[in-house]
């Protein structure tokens, strides 16, 4: 068996782990990056939706290599046909591009081995043990079974993240916290040129359904439905083949791809580290349990990690007390949004189509900056103020 | 191994991988793997978006939590309109 050492494993070559291993890197810190699948990013598990603004915070040029579509903004719409268009800066994490993951993936994992990172692909991690003075990490793969020890480990191995219970950190997720989603790529489509389209109400039991412009008569077209609210098998599909034929902009489209996954939409968990192993991503279920979003959050994350454990490896001491500023540091940039949009996304869950309808049609009339909890409150009462009384939790 | 996989209809998505309370279920590049911790809970059969899941009998529970001891049952919501798959009388 091969034996490897380094400072700082990462693995999953996802948006947040190779943000991780590039903010690391750029600081001198000796990084291998391992992945399991063949090709990064591929098969992709996204609408595809990704902020402009955020971006520019982590100093990535936009690049037409993956880059597909540009939007101006979101429009959400009510069971009813109800429009309420948000500009960018209403509309937050999901809107601005519509990018192709794999493509934009592999940028991400590129700038990381540019920043002096190593990358082994079609490398899996099979088992993992936290020791005295760091962590080792069992793999498999086409470099052979391994073994690697490094100072820090970290885990962003996404949804299906195995390294949290390895490591102790308990990030199971019951199916009230699971939304199960599937895509259908459609070209042919009539609609849908300019916006990033969400569709809430019943449609989508605990979700919704989302239509992204690729432009060319193309898009994305996903739902996510609470898992807890389905019965046996088929539940995702029934409702978003029933969505596509009840719409006939959709129905009359052709599917080029199919695309499955989930998100988690509960809470922050309590730990997203334990020893020597830190969770990025949606392995520490950094997800927006409101939209879904989390390619943003991952990154964010990733930069927050890739500092402190630099820091830590030039201190020369790296153990859980100097690694401690990443629980602090992520939870400071993001923790009350999560928090926030999780609540939001419990109420939602029990209004009624007729209830959103209300609601949108409250909002079309009224100019609001910003999406925020207390914008939309301010709002609706100026229109429908029972609707208030019902909202009146969300305070 | 009670779970059955259609290995045409799986999109490798790990959707089940995530949501599986006992850690069972395994995704190797695009290949799902279950070992025998399987506890025919029944909830990658509801989650995977596929349908490629089947368990053969319907399983409510009660289960037991591998980690916490706890006992948990599975509800199903069985609402009209909703298709009722193999889990779901
Ligand atoms: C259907 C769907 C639609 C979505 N739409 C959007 C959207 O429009 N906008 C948005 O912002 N977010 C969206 N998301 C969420 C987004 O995809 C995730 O939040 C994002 O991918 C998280 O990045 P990550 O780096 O944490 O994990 P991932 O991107 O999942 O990367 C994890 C990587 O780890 C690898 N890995 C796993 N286990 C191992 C192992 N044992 N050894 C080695 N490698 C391993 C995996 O192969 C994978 O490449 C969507 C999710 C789904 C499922
Ligand atoms: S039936 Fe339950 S325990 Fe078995 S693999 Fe599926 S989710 Fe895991
Ligand atoms: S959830 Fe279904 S489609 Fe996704 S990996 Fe599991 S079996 Fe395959």
């Amino acid at each position: 068996m091969k034996e490897l050492t380094c400072d700082m494993l990462v693995i999953g070559a996802g948006p947040g782990g190779s943000t991780t291993a590039r903010y690391a890197a750029e600081r001198g810190v000796d990084v291998l990056m391992i992945e399991k699948r063949q090709e990064i990013g591929a098969p992709v598990r996204c609408g595809e939706g990704i902020a402009r603004i955020w971006l520019n915070e982590l100093g990535i040029e936009p690049d037409d290599a993956w880059i597909s579509k540009e939007v101006d903004g979101a429009r959400v719409i009510s069971p009813s046909g109800h429009i309420l268009e948000m500009n960018e800066k209403m509309a937050g994490n999901e809107t601005g591009y519509v990018v192709e993951r794999d493509l934009f993936d592999q940028y991400l994992a590129r700038t990381a081995v540019k920043a002096g990172s190593e990358l082994m692909v079609k490398t899996m991690a099979t088992g993992l043990k936290q020791l005295d003075d760091g962590v080792e990490v069992k793999t498999t793969g086409i470099h052979g079974d391994m073994r690697i020890k490094a100072k820090v480990v970290v885990g962003a191995d996404g949804f299906e993240s195995r390294v949290a219970g390895w490591a102790g950190i308990d990030t199971r997720l019951p199916p009230e916290h699971v939304n199960t989603c599937l895509q259908y790529r459609m070209m042919n489509i009539g609609n849908a040129e300019e916006f990033n389209d969400f569709y809430a109400g019943e449609c989508a039991p605990g979700g919704y359904v989302w239509v992204f412009s690729k432009g060319d008569g193309e898009a994305n077209v996903g739902i996510g439905v609470q898992a807890s609210l389905l019965n046996g098998y088929g539940g995702v599909k029934y409702y978003l083949d029933k969505f596509v034929k009840k719409h006939p902009f959709l129905s009359k489209g052709t599917i080029i791809e199919v695309v499955g996954g989930a998100v988690s939409v509960g809470p922050p968990p309590d730990e997203t580290m334990k020893g020597n192993v830190l969770l990025v991503g949606d392995a520490a279920r950094q997800i927006d349990a409101l939209t879904g979003g989390g390619v943003v959050n991952a990154c964010d994350a990733g930069k927050v990690a890739g500092n402190v454990i630099a820091d830590a490896v030039e201190s020369g001491k790296v153990n859980e007390e100097a690694l401690k500023p990443y629980e602090s540091g992520w939870r400071e940039r993001m923790e009350k949004m999560l928090v926030r949009n999780y609540i939001a996304k419990e109420k939602i869950l029990t209004m009624s189509d007729d209830f959103f309808d209300r609601i949108i049609l409250a909002l079309q009339e009224v100019e609001i900056e910003r999406v925020t909890t207390l914008d939309i409150l301010t709002a609706v009462q100026k229109k429908d103020p029972e609707l208030v009384e019902e909202l009146a939790d969300l305070l | 191994m009670p779970v059955e996989i259609d290995r045409v209809l799986c999109l490798s998505c790990g959707a089940c991988v995530g949501s599986c309370p006992t850690e069972s279920i395994t995704l190797v590049d695009t290949w799902i793997e279950f070992d025998d911790s399987c506890i025919s809970c029944g909830v990658c059969v509801t989650v995977c978006p596929a349908a490629a899941l089947r368990l053969p009998e319907k399983e409510i529970g009660p289960f037991k939590d591998p980690k916490t001891g706890e006992e948990f049952v599975r509800e199903y919501p069985c609402k009209d309109g909703t298709p009722k798959g193999g889990v779901c009388e």
